[in-house]
């Protein structure tokens, strides 16, 4: 079981979610998509983000299957393992 | 017989409840201590002869070695070929299990009833999903009997007043309709005939090959592809727990293989129905296109080889909706799903004229035509009230979604009456859910209950502008608001995934399990219990009622409902509601 | 055929790293091989250190036999897919050929029959060797193969001189003299030719020792164990008196017996004082160790509650083994295969 394999099947996107102690939602979300692209991955946006007291609650996307793109989880012989 | 083995006294909770199922099932049990070494544990089991052990244990790095050693002996003690062996607990995976030398491996979350299924060598139990597998008909036992007789007596003869109206007049959708019927009845593509009534890319799509911008043909390893994704069938696991409540979902990612995955995935989450959701250009063209089409953005464009690679894509029970509620090929939709296998459709010439973009005499025209192709292949539709969203207030929509739904019911279709649960530009204008989210949608289920005995199905999704793009929280008001409807006593429901209000993508498929999860544990927690509504709710009902009263009144003293449309009866500018634009000038008199 | 199981004192003592040498030497001098294992032989990372495993690479035109989830799994390509009737908890055991190299998970029977059965059909197959991968500490299945190979390491413990006492230990009862007999359901007595059982296969707690003691009374020559036997059991039989040991046969199924679910060094103990008594312990099937394999490694916990990659000291490893056992020790990283080989081509030529 490889990264780029688990990689592969991911049907549609990756979501990262955490807390950030910082000052701001932009803040935060600056930090969220530095972390997404830190791991690696582009096409990043923050899908929400909510700041209250000393910090922010975040949740980044990336995606890795978009609709009408070549899925690396249909690739095979046999036509198409999706389970 | 069934020995039971608690290694770690302090986690057999699990075991006890399983001690009971099996007794409950008939089946002897002997629970033993815990802390009993494996020799003890065997050289009783050797006395007492047991069918199964079953061995419950928390893991971390020694436990391993006793569980080993427990089946090592009962091995060397040659007990094996009698009794099976079984472990169960946390981070318990079948693969872990092959590695302790234990026959099956239950991981945490295996419910009692599935351990007793197990050891009684039957398949999971899955009553659950036997009812879902025969497929609901919503409009079963509905008379469509207007209870409240003045405003069915209203309603009834602006709806024969329609019918007139629409017999008389025809439109090239209708024309295309009858024209892809006959294609599809025996069997061919549609000809020059067709190609005359459509606009110009629809017909450079058919004459070149070209398809319109934004998308391509799948290629035929693309769709061997997408045949043999769709015929993995594989049930569902998640029992339903609300209780009658039928489960709709909608999708239209622009792709059929991501389609058809989530669908598949929302299904086996708990899903009983999908709605199709096509691009929004489709309204605003002459003629549906062929071919096995991709889009690159939102909606799953409308063709006879996309429906039916959904429909292959659908386990047997799953219902399935293809809207024909707007724009400019309604017939013809209705048509096709028909031809498709499609389970239901949604008309609804009201919205698709005020808040759809279509002109509404053409759009009556071709809904009567819609309605009367749904009837002949026995598709119920919905009727949604989606112009609420624009600002028109729900009892203005009610009055003409009550009009519809009598003017089915003459040409013999059976409607479903589709309210909104969603926080309305009339809503946040008149503050009507400054409290709380129940009350005004409660009251407009109340007020049709009242006035026609038709199904009735909350939409589209429930909840809609009530969401953030905070799962938690969208999931959660999706599941409050989807047993809100199962408290009103609905006959469905549809529901969105938690990614509604971001719009920086397409939808996942986590995001679609989210809100399935939420409606599961949610109906879980309310059970049969009901809900009390406050003295408002009442309030709302009367108000809507008497916007309901005035409106088919007013429409009566319109010259056409068509022109009541026009005139702003149904929903005017004021209230946001504009008449559409799209196919006006085409309808012609027979 | 030959069937060798490669069993380990605990996990990540080498059992894996054995079975691939083994394999490659096989391979490399030309003899048909199938592979199964005892338990579950796949995952990249060990479920609770997160430490990786090594595992299996199969080369094409060697036999396989593991569950079907497993064969589905696999990197590596099978033809003739036989389906055994034996299930697991992964599924059917089948039965395949290789016919394009990769990984392969293999995950075999738990039973002792269905291994026999199992090894059978690998043997049907053409295996001239079949080689039967361990699974953490168990043995028990290994009561049907041939040879044993002894992984042992310092997962098992950092006391290197506890290690080699162990290997001693183990030697010592799987070269138990061997007294052909036939061994019945039950444990069994003769006396005065008349055959007398008790109601069970094993010996697995004072009380069966006790019953057994009870009627030795009555005068016996030998007495048959066919199943388990426990410490505590070889215990309680050491309380016996030695006028009425002296002179009696134990007959155990076959030294693994003496393993499973106990520990080596106290069931040798029992087993010498049980012969000080005069009990003239044997097994009715001799399951020789063929050899011992050292490991070094062993998985460190940190502070911070994760695991490192740790060794000791190989060379005081190797000594202390060598010191410990008449069978060879080999260090199956530095060395290849190739001298396991050779010791079951000795066993062959004989």
């Amino acid at each position: 079981m490889t990264l780029s394999h688990a990689l592969s099947r991911v049907l549609d996107a990756i979501d990262i979610e955490t807390f950030f102690l910082c000052g701001s939602a932009d803040e935060a979300r600056k930090m969220a998509l530095s972390l997404l692209l830190g791991l690696g991955f582009s096409d990043a946006d923050v899908v929400s983000v909510e700041m209250n007291g000393p910090g922010a609650r975040v949740r980044a996307r990336t995606y890795v299957h978009r609709p009408g793109a070549r899925y690396a989880w249909l690739a095979g012989t046999d036509g198409g393992d999706v389970a | 017989m069934i020995l039971l083995v608690p290694l770690d006294p302090v986690h057999d909770v699990g075991l006890k409840m399983i001690k009971r199922a099996l007794e409950e099932a008939g089946h002897d049990t002997v629970l033993l201590p815990p802390d009993m070494t494996p020799s003890e544990i065997i050289a009783r089991a050797e006395k007492i002869r047991p069918s199964h052990i079953l061995v419950s244990r928390t893991l971390g790095y020694q436990a391993e070695e006793v569980l080993a050693r427990l089946a090592d002996l009962a091995d060397a003690a040659g007990i094996r070929e009698r009794t099976r062996m079984i472990i169960g607990g946390m981070a318990v995976r079948p693969e872990l299990a092959q590695e302790l030398g234990f026959d099956a491996g239950f991981g945490p979350g295996t419910s009692p009833s599935e351990v007793v299924a197990f050891i009684e060598g039957r398949p999971a139990p899955s009553e659950q999903c036997e009812e879902v597998r025969s497929k609901k008909d919503l409009t079963a036992g509905y008379t469509y009997r207007f209870k409240d007789e003045s405003v069915g007596k209203l309603a009834e003869e602006l709806a024969d007043e329609l019918l007139l109206w629409a017999g008389e007049r025809t439109s090239p959708a209708v024309e295309r309709a009858e024209i892809r019927h006959a294609a599809l009845m025996e069997g061919r593509s549609v000809g020059e005939d067709y190609l005359a009534l459509c606009d110009e890319v629809v017909r450079a799509a058919y004459r070149t090959g070209t398809p319109p911008k934004k998308t391509r043909h799948l290629t035929s390893d693309e769709q061997r592809h997408l045949r043999t994704l769709g015929k993995r069938q594989y049930g569902a696991s998640r029992p339903r727990s609300h209780a009658g409540l039928v489960l709709f979902v909608q999708y239209g990612t622009g792709c059929p293989f991501m389609d058809v995955a989530h669908i598949k995935a929302a299904v086996a989450w708990g899903a009983d129905g999908v709605v199709h959701f096509d691009p929004s250009w489709g309204a605003r063209t002459e003629g549906l296109l062929e071919g096995w089409l991709t889009h690159e953005e939102d909606g799953s464009v409308i063709t006879p080889e996309n429906l039916r690679a959904i429909r292959e894509g659908l386990e047997p029970w799953v219902l399935w909706q293809v809207r024909a509620h707007r724009g400019l090929n309604t017939p013809e939709t209705v048509v096709l799903a028909g031809h498709s296998g499609a389970d239901l459709t949604k008309i609804n010439i009201a919205y698709g004229s005020l808040g759809g973009g279509t002109d509404p005499e053409r759009l009556a025209v071709d809904g009567v035509a819609a309605m009367r192709w749904a009837a002949r292949f026995s598709m119920p539709f919905d009727i949604v009230t989606n112009e609420e969203l624009s600002g028109v207030p729900a009892g203005k929509a009610f009055a003409s979604m009550l009009v519809m739904a009598a003017l089915a019911k003459k040409v013999g279709a059976r409607p479903i009456l589709q309210p909104l649960f969603c926080k309305s530009p009339e809503v946040m204008i008149g503050g009507y859910m400054s409290d709380n989210y129940v009350d005004f949608n409660a009251a407009k289920v109340l007020v049709l209950r009242d006035i026609l005995d038709a199904p009735v199905w909350p939409g589209a999704p429930v909840g809609f502008l009530t969401q953030t793009e905070d799962r938690v929280q969208s999931s959660l008001t999706t599941g409050l608001h989807a047993c809100l409807a199962g408290f009103l006593g609905a006959d469905a429901v549809t529901i969105a995934s938690s990614d509604e209000a971001y719009s920086g993508g397409p939808i996942t498929a986590a995001a679609r399990t989210d809100t399935l999860t939420a409606v599961q544990a949610a109906a879980r927690f309310f059970g049969r219990c009901a809900i009390t509504l406050t003295a408002e709710a009442e309030r709302f009902r009367r108000l809507i009622y008497a916007q309901i009263c005035d409106a088919l009144t007013e429409a009566q003293k319109a010259p056409s409902f068509v022109q009541a449309i026009y005139d702003g009866v149904f929903g005017s500018r004021e209230d946001g509601a504009h008449p559409g634009r799209n196919g006006r000038g085409t309808v012609r008199m027979k | 055929m030959t069937c060798i199981a490669v069993i380990g004192t605990a996990k990540n003592t080498g059992k894996t790293t054995t079975m691939s040498a083994m394999m490659n030497a096989a391979r490399e001098m030309g003899v048909p091989y199938g592979v199964t294992s005892m338990g579950y032989d796949g995952e990249e990372l060990d479920s609770i250190t997160l430490l990786p495993k090594p595992r299996l690479y199969f080369r094409e035109g060697a036999y396989v036999a593991t569950a079907r989830e497993c064969l589905d799994a696999s990197e590596a390509g099978f033809s003739n897919v036989e389906i055994l009737p034996l299930d697991s908890a992964l599924g059917p055991i089948c039965v395949a050929t290789v016919s394009k190299p990769g990984l392969v998970i293999v995950a075999g029977p738990a039973r002792s029959r269905h291994m026999r059965l199992t090894a059978a059909a690998l043997a049907r197959r053409g295996s001239r060797l079949v080689l039967v991968d361990g699974a953490l500490g168990r043995v028990s299945p290994a009561s049907v193969v041939d040879f044993v190979v002894l992984a042992q390491g310092a997962s098992r413990s950092r006391d290197v001189a506890q290690l080699a006492r162990e290997c001693s230990a183990i030697e010592r009862l799987l070269a138990l003299p061997v007294k052909e007999v036939f061994m019945p359901g039950r444990v069994t007595y003769r006396a005065a030719g008349r055959t007398v059982s008790l109601g069970t296969g094993s010996l697995m707690d004072e009380a069966s020792v006790r019953a057994l003691l009870h009627r030795l009374s009555e005068g016996c020559g030998q007495i048959l164990v066919p199943n388990a036997v426990t410490c505590a059991a070889l215990s309680e039989l050491g309380t016996c008196p030695p006028g009425l040991a002296q002179g009696k046969t134990l007959v155990f199924a076959d030294g693994i017996r003496l393993l499973v679910g106990n520990c080596a060094e106290h069931s040798w103990e029992l087993v010498q004082r049980l012969q000080t008594l005069g009990f003239i312990v044997c097994v009715a099937r001799a399951i020789p160790l063929l050899a011992v394999t050292a490991n070094p490694y062993y998985p460190r916990a940190g502070a911070d509650g994760t695991y490192r990659e740790a060794y000791v000291d190989k060379q005081t490893l190797l000594r202390a083994l060598r010191e410990a056992v008449a069978v060879p020790v080999i260090d199956v990283r530095d060395e290849s295969g190739r001298v396991l080989m050779e010791l079951v081509h000795k066993q062959w030529e004989r």
